[in-house]
């Protein structure tokens, strides 16, 4: 069975899916990250807050997009990552 | 006139220039932690952040008690032995005060290590831990093997966790941490005898600063796995 993901993991998992595509929708974005409507609704409203993404609102359809301390997060997950396995920590 | 009135009795104050890197490196893993929970206020990490801390003070204090040990005093008075009994009572004020905070300091950031790496968060342990915690320190003041005697015991159970968390799914990172805490144990467990030998504090001292320059090793491969994560 397959090991139930963190927070910190989904986050990462979210911000990296936005990464790749530069601006996704909340559609691919709730296909890509496995997680239903509601979950991925509460984690932007989070991610937004916290200013490492950014909502996009044009006249047909709202987007999603990193802002840099999206980007700096995911440089420092890696960094995270090992702390936390060294110490077996929880991320 | 300058008088020598206490001898280098123990490792010529190499000691307080290892104990100094303890700290840095205590406090740069604190640090570490801390940038860590900045960015995903995870609370264990705040923790953990604050265990390495209190460990960096114990050290800061254990200097003062170096210090004290190595203190030259300068008479220039007559009232030569008037003046150098007011200067040891007050050294020995600072002695035994620096050696309180030491312990308590060391004590509670071991207990708190222990505490966070296996997720013990119910208070009645906590404060049963503290309970006995502050009784060895306590105790320890008439005999101080029973503060190296108990913190042994509370590295022996982070050792095992350690030494788990290697054996659950093997790295270089759990590895090194296990390691690290395998000589700060194996150094505390020798300090217990040092009442019979001064060569037991330099094998302690030398000890613990091999674990402590294994947890530097691994912060610096740590820091080295953002750059090429960046790269």
């Amino acid at each position: 069975m397959a090991k139930k993901r963190t927070k910190t993991e989904i986050t990462k998992d979210i911000l990296e899916i936005i990464k790749k595509k530069k601006q996704i929708s909340i559609t691919p974005l709730i296909y890509k990250s496995n997680l239903s409507n509601n979950s991925i609704k509460k984690y932007l409203t989070e991610l937004i807050e916290k200013e490492l993404v950014e909502e996009k609102i044009s006249k047909t359809k709202k987007t999603y997009e990193l802002t840099t301390k999206g980007i700096k997060f995911l440089e420092d997950y890696e960094q995270i990552r090992i702390f936390a396995d060294s110490y077996g920590l929880n991320i | 006139m300058a008088f020598g009135i206490f001898s280098i009795e123990r490792f010529y104050g190499i000691d307080v220039i290892l104990d100094t890197l303890i700290i840095i490196i205590s406090g740069l893993i604190s640090v570490q932690s801390k940038k860590i929970y900045s960015i995903i206020k995870d609370k264990d990490y705040k923790r953990f952040s604050m265990a390495f801390a209190l460990i960096g003070f114990a050290f800061l204090f254990k200097i003062i008690i170096g210090l004290t040990i190595l203190h030259t005093i300068e008479i220039t008075e007559i009232n030569l032995f008037s003046q150098i009994g007011n200067i040891i009572e007050n050294l020995q004020i600072i002695n035994f005060y620096s050696i309180l905070f030491f312990k308590i300091f060391l004590m509670v950031g071991v207990i708190a290590l222990f505490l966070i790496t296996n997720k013990n968060k119910k208070s009645q342990n906590l404060f049963l831990l503290i309970y006995f915690g502050t009784i060895s320190v306590i105790l320890s003041i008439y005999a101080n093997f029973i503060f190296y005697f108990t913190i042994s015991i509370i590295l022996s159970l982070l050792v095992i966790y350690f030494y788990k968390n290697f054996k659950e799914n093997p790295s270089q990172h759990r590895k090194l941490t296990f390691l690290a805490f395998l000589f700060i144990l194996i150094g505390n467990t020798i300090e217990i005898f040092n009442v019979y030998s001064n060569i037991f504090y330099i094998s302690y001292e030398i000890l613990l600063f091999v674990g402590f320059s294994i947890l530097f090793t691994n912060h610096l491969r740590i820091r080295n796995g953002k750059k090429k994560n960046k790269n």
